[in-house]
C-alpha cells in the first residue's frame, strides 16, 4: 500500500514538472529571454513579473548632454510635471526617484523646452522599469553595498547608492527597492529589486 | 516526507505563472489598429486575456488615455523598439 502511494506521489510530481514547462508558452530559459538576457537574467523559469513604462528622457542640463546608458537610476522631472518625463538627479536619496532605465536614453532633438506631446515619435523615449528584478550601476562615492540595503539615487547622475536616511528633508526620502547582492563602490550591473509600482 | 513533496509540487505549480511583463504606454489606443499593426510584424497580440492561443505574444489592456501590453514572456529590446514605433505611428496618424 505504501509503495503504491509513493509511486502515485512521484508520478504526480513528474507530471506537474512536465506540465509546468509545457503550459508556459515560451519559457525564459528556452527562447526570447530578451531584456532578461541582457540584464543577466531570463534563463530560468523563476523569472519574475516586471513592469515597464514608456517614458520621455530630458537631460538635467542640455549643454554637453549625452545619452544616458541603460541601468541608470532616474527621477521624475519636476519641471515637466507630466508623469512621463524622466531625468537624472544630483540629490542623494531624491524623493522623486522613478526607477531604472533598461534601454539607452538618447538626448532630445530640440535644445530645450519641448513638452512630451511635442516630442511624440522623437528619439528621446525609452523604457523605465518600476517593478521587479533589475540591475543598476553603483556610484563610486559610497562604501561597500550590503545585500539587502535599501536602494536610492545618488548625487552622481544615473548611479545608485544605498539609502541610509535622508534626515528630516522631505525631498530626500526616496527609496526605490533594495540591493539583492553585496557590491563594491563603483560596481556596474548590480542586481537589485525595484518596488516602486 | 509527504509535506516536503507537496510543498515542492505547490511551488512548481506557481512558478510558471510568473513570466509576464507589463508594458505601460502613455498614449490612447485603438486596440484593433494595434492588433493589426503587430500582426504585420508577425506578432499575435490579443484584445484580451481570454483570446490566448499558443501563438499569442500578449494582450492589450485599454485604460483610456493609456494602455498596457501584458506579455506571456519577457519582452526583448526588439519588442521595446517595435512597440515604441507602432505606438507613435498610430497615435500620430490619428492626429493627421
Amino acid at each position: 500500500m505504501r509503495k503504491t502511494s509513493n509511486r502515485f506521489i512521484f508520478s504526480l510530481f513528474a507530471f506537474i514538472l512536465v506540465a509546468g514547462i509545457a503550459f508556459a508558452a515560451t519559457p525564459g530559459y528556452r527562447s526570447s529571454p530578451g531584456t532578461g538576457d541582457i540584464m543577466g537574467q531570463g534563463k530560468y523559469q523563476s523569472d519574475p513579473h516586471k513592469i515597464f513604462r514608456m517614458v520621455r528622457y530630458i537631460p538635467r542640463t542640455y549643454s554637453g548632454a549625452i545619452a544616458l546608458s541603460a541601468d541608470s537610476i532616474v527621477i521624475w522631472d519636476l519641471t515637466s510635471d507630466d508623469g512621463v518625463t524622466i531625468t537624472t538627479t544630483s540629490t542623494s536619496y531624491d524623493s522623486a526617484v522613478a526607477g531604472i532605465i533598461v534601454q539607452n536614453a538618447l538626448t532630445p532633438d530640440a535644445v530645450c523646452c519641448n513638452s512630451a506631446a511635442d516630442d511624440r515619435g522623437k528619439r528621446n523615449w525609452t523604457w523605465l522599469q518600476t517593478y521587479g528584478l533589475s540591475q543598476v550601476n553603483v556610484t563610486p562615492n559610497t562604501a561597500v553595498v550590503s545585500a539587502g540595503a535599501a536602494l536610492a539615487a545618488s548625487a552622481v547622475a544615473g548611479e545608485a547608492v544605498p539609502f541610509i536616511g535622508g534626515g528630516t528633508a522631505s525631498t530626500t526620502q526616496g527609496m526605490a527597492g533594495f540591493f539583492y547582492d553585496a557590491a563594491a563602490a563603483g560596481a556596474d550591473d548590480v542586481e537589485v529589486f525595484l518596488n516602486i509600482d | 516526507m509527504k509535506k516536503i513533496i507537496f510543498t515542492i509540487i505547490f511551488v512548481l505549480m506557481l512558478i510558471p505563472s510568473c513570466f509576464s511583463d507589463q508594458l505601460s504606454i502613455p498614449l490612447s489606443c485603438w486596440p484593433i489598429e494595434l492588433q493589426q499593426a503587430f500582426e504585420k510584424e508577425g506578432i499575435k497580440l490579443d484584445l484580451g486575456p481570454n483570446e490566448r492561443t499558443d501563438e499569442s505574444w500578449g494582450f492589450i489592456e485599454n485604460k483610456g488615455n493609456y494602455y498596457n501590453l501584458i506579455t506571456y514572456r519577457s519582452a526583448t529590446i526588439e519588442d521595446f523598439e517595435l512597440i515604441k514605433r507602432i505606438s507613435f505611428e498610430i497615435a500620430l496618424k490619428k492626429e493627421g
